[in-house]
């Protein structure tokens, strides 16, 4: 299993807690990094270019985005995210209670990899984690040597 | 009854004419010409006679005192004197009496002439000289222009010459061959009289002719008088009862004649009118009412150019103070070397259609000023719509999964700590929280049919239920169920929106006969008074009709939860869609015996 930590962009502690609990029950060990607003992923994805030579990181196989988040909303950490050369490729995943149309439009115009609806029972949304984890943390392959100086 | 025919005569003078063909025949076509060519006599006008004749009647009368000094003067007595004036004095007064016809006093009068005429060859004693009276007289007597005086004396003068001659030769000639000889001398002084006669019928017949044409000309000339006052009285009627106004005005501008209904549009009369016309009128443009700066005058354009001005819309203030419109018409009146010698102008009183012009522009702006209004007021709603929709999608379903995942950890966690009441009370917790997520989704649902831009394009509606059947047939395979789904059944409507009506629809005839054994569920085509209509039928648990109105309204539902599941939003968007289509939908259902759902997707066709 791979050791980088998946990242989880949430602003709601209960959505994070229900998320964890989904992953353990079926049995993921990532560990996750959780950042409460699109401000706190930005900077953590890509950072100022000071503080990142100072302190690179492993690129996570996987990026869960929510998207009504505080300060800076998940559509734009995507295009953020899509815009710099380093985090292009990153696989980010949209993982919302929203079905609207126009945010799915907008997702797939900034290429987003996938996007997941929450649903309300909490049973299917254990199984969404499920597949959620062994698709993309378990059958997905991704390019070596991934770091974001 | 019988009808008389004209019966054709045997053709006896044909048949003569053409034996005598020939030289008879010739001589008659000559005589024919001859008789044409003579004058026709008696033409003289009424007034033309009785000038001449008063002065013949004049002549005649100075004859007598002439005569009775000249019987005097050769030496006769007195009464021989006067006697010799008397046939004279008895011929003047007949052509002098008014109670004698015409020809008579004409008659009278020749006679006299040349009766006078033998009397003073007579007292001459027969001189040549006297005879020259006889030559006056010939085309004083023609003067009449009539046949009967003319030949009347033309025979006196051969018979007074004969019978005197042979009678009182002395008293006619005064030469021996003619004592010797009077009738043969009195054929060769009448041969005289008719050249002269035949010289005077040629004048005659020339002026006749002349005279003739005259009166041809001069009736040509009053056909034409007549005709040309009664085309004037028809101008002028026809301008006076003209509804338009009508000016003239000379290149100077100013006004020259001017008709009623004209001084009723100016308000003036032609006298009031000072300057050119086209100072009354201030030249406008029809829209926006204002004076257009620099506009010519029409009747001035119509002048310096020859051409005219047509439909030209002018506002004018009367001197009353009423502002009016007048349509004008400008049309130069052109003389014989082309340039303009005058402009007849027409004008309409255009105020009333203008003032409705105007009222309907009006109304047309406010109604547009309110479409606008209450389009972005409908945008603004529409936009504030959906911002609560999206942050209902958003925000409201968080809570309901921590509410539903956190009472699922508690079962999971602290199952064995807990009775079986209190699972109970767990699970009806979950239970509520997910029904309240289908509320939400159910309700964006609507919201979004309500909001979303239509696409209008042909849309299959038979694939669209046959595609709805087999997702419920998958979705649940152990249920008996029969689909009866008519083929080709097409419509025009947005397919997204169609699909979820069919969804509803399908859904629920599905979900109302799970207590059947065997479900039979039918879709389609059919015609509500030519409209076109669509039918979904099922042999479910039905409803009960006195509660029919509320089977459409949101979270209106005839069934208890507990019979069957269900939010109670569906149909109320199923309405909602096809009502935004113009359509409608009805249910016919009786308790236990199936429900027919009905739907129209265009407004109702009236039958004519």
């Amino acid at each position: 299993m791979n050791s980088t930590p998946i990242v989880l962009v949430e602003d709601n502690p209960d959505d994070e807690m229900l998320f964890r609990r989904a992953l353990k029950r079926q049995r993921i060990m990532n560990h996750v990094v959780v950042l409460r607003d699109g401000a706190e992923a930005l900077d953590y994805l890509l950072g100022n270019d000071a503080a990142r030579a100072r302190d690179p990181i492993d690129a996570p196989p996987l990026v869960l985005l929510d998207l009504k988040l505080p300060k800076v909303d998940g559509l734009e950490v995507l295009r953020r995210i899509r815009a710099d050369e380093r985090t292009a490729a990153l696989p980010v995943v949209i993982l919302t209670s929203s079905n609207e149309e126009r945010d799915l439009v907008q997702a797939y115009g900034l290429k987003v990899n996938s996007y997941l609806v929450k649903p309300v029972d909490f049973d299917q949304f254990g199984e969404i984690v499920a597949h959620l984890g062994l698709y993309w943390l378990v059958l997905n392959q991704l390019p070596p040597n991934r770091r974001i100086a | 009854m019988t009808v008389p025919r004209e019966r054709h005569s045997p053709g006896v003078a044909v048949g003569a004419g053409t034996r005598s063909a020939g030289p008879i025949a010739a001589l008659a076509r000559l005589a024919g010409q001859a008789w044409h060519g003579l004058p026709k006599g008696q033409r003289l006008p009424q007034a033309t006679w009785q000038s001449r004749h008063r002065g013949i009647v004049i002549l005649l009368a100075l004859h007598v005192p002439a005569v009775v000094v000249f019987a005097l003067a050769m030496g006769n007595g007195l009464a021989h004197s006067l006697a010799e004036g008397l046939p004279i004095t008895l011929a003047a007064c007949v052509a002098y009496s008014g109670r004698c016809s015409r020809r008579v006093r004409s008659v009278a009068a020749s006679l006299g002439l040349f009766a006078a005429s033998a009397v003073l060859v007579h007292l001459s004693g027969g001189y040549i000289e006297f005879h020259f009276h006889y030559f006056v007289m010939v085309p004083i007597v023609a003067l009449y222009q009539d046949w009967v005086p003319f030949l009347i004396a033309i025979g006196f003068v051969a018979v007074q010459h004969g019978a005197v001659g042979a009678l009182d030769p002395m008293s006619v000639y005064n030469h021996a061959a003619a004592l010797a000889n009077p009738w043969g001398w009195a054929g060769i002084h009448a041969t005289f009289i008719v050249g002269q006669s035949i010289a005077s019928v040629v004048t005659w017949r020339i002026a006749e002719g002349a005279r003739q044409r005259e009166e041809q000309a001069a009736r040509e000339a009053e056909a034409r008088a007549v005709d040309l006052a009664a085309s004037q009285g028809r101008l002028r009627t026809l301008y006076e009862a003209l509804a338009c106004g009508i000016v003239v005005q000379d290149t100077s501008g100013h006004a020259t004649h001017m008709n009623a209904a004209a001084e009723d549009i100016f308000g003036l009369t032609l006298d009031e009118i000072r300057g050119p016309v086209g100072a009354l009128l201030q030249p406008a443009t029809e829209q926006s009412g204002a004076a257009g700066a620099g506009a010519e005058d029409p009747g001035s354009v119509a002048i310096r150019t020859g051409r005219p001005v047509r439909k030209l819309t002018q506002r004018m203030t009367r001197p009353d103070g009423e502002v009016r419109w007048i349509q004008t018409d400008v049309v130069p009146v052109l003389g014989p070397d082309g340039r303009p010698i005058e402009v007849v102008s027409s004008f309409i009183d255009v105020t009333e259609r203008k003032r409705a012009e105007d009222e309907i522009k009006t109304l047309n702006d406010e109604l547009e000023r309110r479409v606008t209004e209450r389009t972005s007021e409908l945008t603004a709603a529409n936009e504030e719509l959906g911002a609560f929709s999206y942050s209902v999608s958003h925000d409201l379903r968080s809570p309901l999964r921590s509410i539903d995942g956190f009472s699922q950890a508690l079962q999971d966690d602290y199952g064995d700590q807990l009775d079986d009441t209190a699972k109970g009370y767990l699970e009806r917790v979950r239970a509520n929280s997910q029904r309240m997520g289908q509320l939400i989704s159910d309700m964006l649902v609507l919201s979004r049919v309500t909001r979303d831009e239509m696409r209008r394009t042909s849309v299959d509606l038979s694939a669209i239920a046959r595609s709805v059947a087999t997702q419920l047939q998958e979705a649940d395979p152990d249920r008996q169920a029969t689909f009866q789904i008519a083929d080709g059944v097409t419509a025009t409507g947005d397919a997204d929106l169609l699909h979820i009506v069919l969804q509803n629809l399908l859904g629920n005839a599905w979900k109302f006969t799970s207590k059947r054994p065997h479900a039979t569920i039918a879709f389609e085509a059919s015609r509500d008074n030519g409209t076109p209509a669509y039918v979904v039928k099922d042999n479910g648990a039905g409803f009960d009709m006195a509660y029919a109105d509320k089977l459409f309204g949101a979270f209106q539902r005839l069934h208890r939860e507990t019979q069957f599941e269900g939010t109670g939003i569906g149909l109320a968007t199923v309405k909602r869609i096809l009502q935004r289509h113009g359509g409608r939908i009805w249910a016919e259902a009786r308790v236990d015996d199936g429900a027919t759902f009905s739907f129209t997707l265009e407004a109702e066709r009236h039958p004519q």
